[in-house]
Formats: C-alpha cells, structure tokens, sequence
C-alpha cells in the first residue's frame, strides 16, 4: 500500500512489499535496519512559503517510539530536528513554512526511527546522502504543483498538532553512541549531547593518616606473636618480651605511613567514578620482630565516587564527593603503650621495670574497607585539586584508620 | 551426670570471662628485683635491691641483697634513683635475714626484673 503525498514534494515510505519501496533486512555497521527509497524518489520540488509535508507509514513490526527528521535549510549549516507525530499507522508532520520561508534551493532532510529505549532502529536517508525537497519560486513550478504562497498564522495552528507544523526536537533521543551524529555522543541520560567531559581521570595524591588500636594487654607476648604488635622499651631499644598485667589501658592514637598514590579513574556516569589506586609508603613503617614479615609499601585499591551536584564534570568548580573503597594496604600504626610488670611471675625478661612505657607498633591489615568524602576543585574540565577524609577498618589485624588525602586530578 | 558437667563447663567458662581482671601483686620484701629504702642513722635513706631470697624453715628468709652507693634525703629521691638506671654498688652479694633487714624502716620504692648479669651474681 503506498499514501500519497499530502503535497508536492511530499515524501512517502511504505511497508515492506510496497510498491518500489521496501525494508531492507540487511544491517548497516550502526546496526538499525534500514528502510529504502530509490534514489529517483529522493528529489522533489515545491514552491516558497510552503511547508513541506512529511507522510510515513512503517512495518508494523518495527517497535517505533519516535520518528525524528532531520532537516537543513539551503545556506544552513545546522540540521534542526522535528518529531513526526504518531496518527493510526502513519507517521506525518512537516517542516514549517516559516522554516521553508521565500529561501530557494534544496531542504535536505532524513529519516531517523527510534525505539522506546532512544535507539535508532531504522533510518532512511543520512546527512550525506538525503532526501531533498528544491524550493523554487511559484513562476518556475509547473503549474499542477503551483499552490498560493502564504504562511499559515502560527498561533492558528501550533506546532505538533495534526496538519501543523512539526515540533521542533531540542534533544534527540538515543541508547549509544552510534545514534548521534554531528558529533554527538550518547549521554547518560538517553539523550545526543555534546560531551565535553573528561572521562578519565588520573591522580597523585599525598596519604596521611590515624590509626587507632587496643591498647589493652597489646604487649602480651600472644598479641606480639598473633596480633601484629610489636612493643619495644625504651630504656635499651630491647623488643619487650615480659609479662604485664593485663589493664584497662585507653585506646592508643597514632600515625600511619605517608604514602603516595597514583590513582586512574573513569567516569561512569554524569556522577559516578570508578576506579583503582596504587600506593607506596615511602616513611612510616615500623620495624619488624625477628622472625616476622616485612612492611610491604606498596597497596592497592578499588573505589567507587560519587560526585555531588547537576553534572558535575561538565564544568569547572568546586564539587563534594563521598566514597566507598577497598583494598590491600599495611598500616604500620605507632603508639606508646604503658605497661605494669606482673610480678607473679619469678622468671621474666630482664630489665622490666615495673611500670614502663614501650614504643608499640601495631602493623594492621592487610584488607580493609572504607568510607569517606571530600571536595574536589575543578579548575578546568581536565584539572582538579582533590582533598578527601576517610574512615578505613583494616582486617584481619584490626585498626581503625582515619586517612587524610590531598593531590591533583588530570582528566582526559 | 551430664548435667552437671554442662554446668561446671558454663561455670568455667564464665570465669575465663573475667580474664581481664587480673589480680595485681604488690611488691613484698621477699620478692626479686625490688629496691628497698632504708632508713639510715645518720637521717636518708640507704638504696638496696634483692637479688635473690631463700625460704629457710625456721620461719625466715635469707635474702641476697646489693647495698648502692647512694644516699637519698627522702623516699621520693630513693625512687628516682631507683628508676634512673644503673647505679654504683657499694656492695655486691650480702646475705642477710628478712626479719633483721625488716626490723629497720624500709619502703619499696621500685622494681625491676633482674638481668641475667644480676642473677649470675648469687646465681
């Protein structure tokens, strides 16, 4: 079955066996199908201050949502899009005559078919190869196709309603990339836009940072030899091998390694980060017990950001984050730990006082997982100052951390 | 039977729960390592230190002590001198009876477990 035109110039698709027009079951490299029209029918010719009328009927098996055209008057660089409206088993519209106005030459348009998820399903001429409609002045047009030349009055009849002019689309809907053009990229909110954004973020960073551990019988010879602790006295350096009592002792506040760490993070949404970071603590670490096993500098993490704020990267500012982590990383925590001799007991390292302090390290981890937030200050879309806080808890050798992290992003 | 031992065994470990509690043991005279003040004659106090105390069965305890070269005004001065570190012996070993040496005025003003070199002394 073929529509006819609704005006000269007019262009009609048709259902698959229509009459010398048919869906092609071929895929093209964006993946939609493709509907074709001989390149005889892509030309037609209609007089000035007329709209050009837009008519469409598609395969019933193709789940179109929206029909978008895609229109660039003669001289225009820019192509205007339009949404063709959905009436029984046709699709039709037009490009306004005000758009058309006394401009002679080629409107060029082309035919975008979108499913419900934004992507294009099927299409019918391209930007390089359009459809294209030739504006002449009424004296040049046959006169069969010769029609008076006067604009409807807008306010007579709106954009988007039948038989008037078609709305005018100001964003185009999508599901990739491939569904955009004109440079274009497909947004995460389902829509073409203009991606200026840098998606990939590299940074280095500066770590300091707090730890808390137990203090309470954390100079045991056990907790040495099973906890991660490792308790010196300070009197002769010795490693404390006695015996205390076991007291309420407060929870002990110390230092941790500083490390640095270069991190790579990708944009995954108009608000989320995802990423990894690598660290080596460079000062910080404790020393090792005989028998023990050395500090390892180096760790590792995964992360997720979440950037506060309406498309935060997408200009330049100041921006809160907050964020979940985990990784591989030794904490080597210093902290003084008061000790009172057990004297219950005859045989004892020698040179315990009975009350003596003792230069603890606690080397916790090495896993741990963390929460934390900060600011980040765009200077640029591709250059930040990042400064964040986080709450970390190191497993199996417990300790609570609190991390400070200061340093630069570079976004590409 | 059975529950019985169940019982004893809850008992037992609910003990094992109070582990954090432990008794703390003061210093006595007889206990190895401590420093003891003395009142002197001459007004201060004498620093000595046991080395070693011996259990006789006449009721009494032999103690090896080292008497140190220092003479302090008060208690306090005793137990920084105790604390401070190695000190100069007036005399090395001395074997004496608890109950002569307690007989004068002392307080025990520090302790420390004694090195392997201080052992090896009555050792």
């Amino acid at each position: 079955m073929r529509l006819p035109g609704l005006l000269l110039g007019a262009f009609v698709l048709v259902a698959a066996g229509g009459n010398g027009v048919a869906r092609a079951e071929e895929k093209s490299s964006l993946g939609p199908s493709i509907l074709k029209v001989p390149m005889l029918e892509r030309r037609a010719e209609q007089g000035i201050l007329t709209p050009v009328p837009l008519d469409l009927e598609l395969p019933e098996d193709l789940p179109a949502r929206r029909v978008l055209v895609h229109y660039r008057i003669h001289g225009s660089k820019e192509w205007t899009t339009l949404e063709l409206l959905h009436y029984g088993k046709r699709w039709v519209g037009a490009i306004p005559c005000l758009e058309v106005s006394t401009i002679t030459g080629d409107v060029s348009y082309y035919v975008r078919i979108h499913d419900a998820a934004g992507g294009v399903i099927g299409y019918s001429g391209s930007r390089h190869s359009p459809y294209r409609v030739t504006i002449k002045h009424e004296s040049q047009l046959a006169s069969s196709a010769a029609a008076p030349a006067r604009c409807p009055d807008p306010a007579d009849c709106p954009p988007g309603l039948l038989g008037c002019p078609s709305a005018t689309v100001e964003r185009i809907p999508c599901r990739s990339d491939s569904d955009c053009e004109g440079g274009l990229s497909c947004g995460w909110d389902g829509f073409c836009e203009l991606d200026e954004r840098s998606h990939n973020w590299l940074g280095l960073d500066l770590e300091a940072g707090l730890g808390v551990v137990s203090e309470t019988g954390a100079c045991s010879v056990p907790n040495q030899e099973n906890e991660g602790y490792a308790c010196y006295r300070e009197s002769d350096g010795a490693i404390y091998t006695g015996r205390p009592v076991y007291t309420n002792e407060p929870l002990g506040v110390g230092t941790t390694p500083l490390r640095i760490v270069l991190g790579y993070e990708r944009l995954i949404s108009e608000n989320t980060l995802l990423g990894a970071r690598f660290g080596y603590a460079f000062t910080g670490a404790g020393p090792t017990p005989r028998g023990g096993l050395d500090f390892i500098p180096f760790s590792g993490e995964l992360r997720a950001t979440h950037v506060f704020g309406s498309d935060p990267f997408a200009s330049s500012g100041l921006r809160p984050f907050a964020l979940v982590a985990a990784g591989y990383a030794q904490h080597d925590i210093r902290v003084t730990v008061h000790a009172r001799h057990d004297l219950g007991y005859a045989v004892d390292q020698g040179g315990n006082d009975w009350e003596q302090d003792l230069e603890t390290w606690r080397r916790a981890g090495d896993g741990y997982v963390g929460v934390g937030g900060g600011l980040l200050w765009l200077t640029s879309q591709g250059f930040g100052v990042a400064g964040e806080l986080r709450a970390v808890q190191a497993f199996p050798y417990g300790a609570f951390v609190m991390t400070c992290d200061a340093g630069i992003r570079v976004g590409f | 039977m059975v529950a019985r031992r169940v019982f004893v065994g809850l008992g037992l470990s609910l003990l094992g729960c109070s582990a954090d509690s432990v008794d703390e043991r003061e210093p006595t005279l007889d206990t190895i390592g401590v420093f003891v003040a003395r009142s002197a004659p001459d007004g201060g106090y004498t620093l000595h230190r046991v080395l070693y105390a011996l259990r006789l069965q006449t009721d009494d305890t032999s103690l090896f002590i080292s008497t140190y070269a220092v003479h302090a005004s008060t208690l306090d001065g005793a137990r920084a001198l105790a604390r401070s570190g190695p000190l100069p012996v007036d005399v090395e070993v001395q074997v004496v009876s608890q109950r002569q040496f307690g007989s004068v005025p002392y307080e025990i003003v520090w302790f420390r477990s004694l090195t392997p070199e201080e052992r090896a002394r009555v050792l």
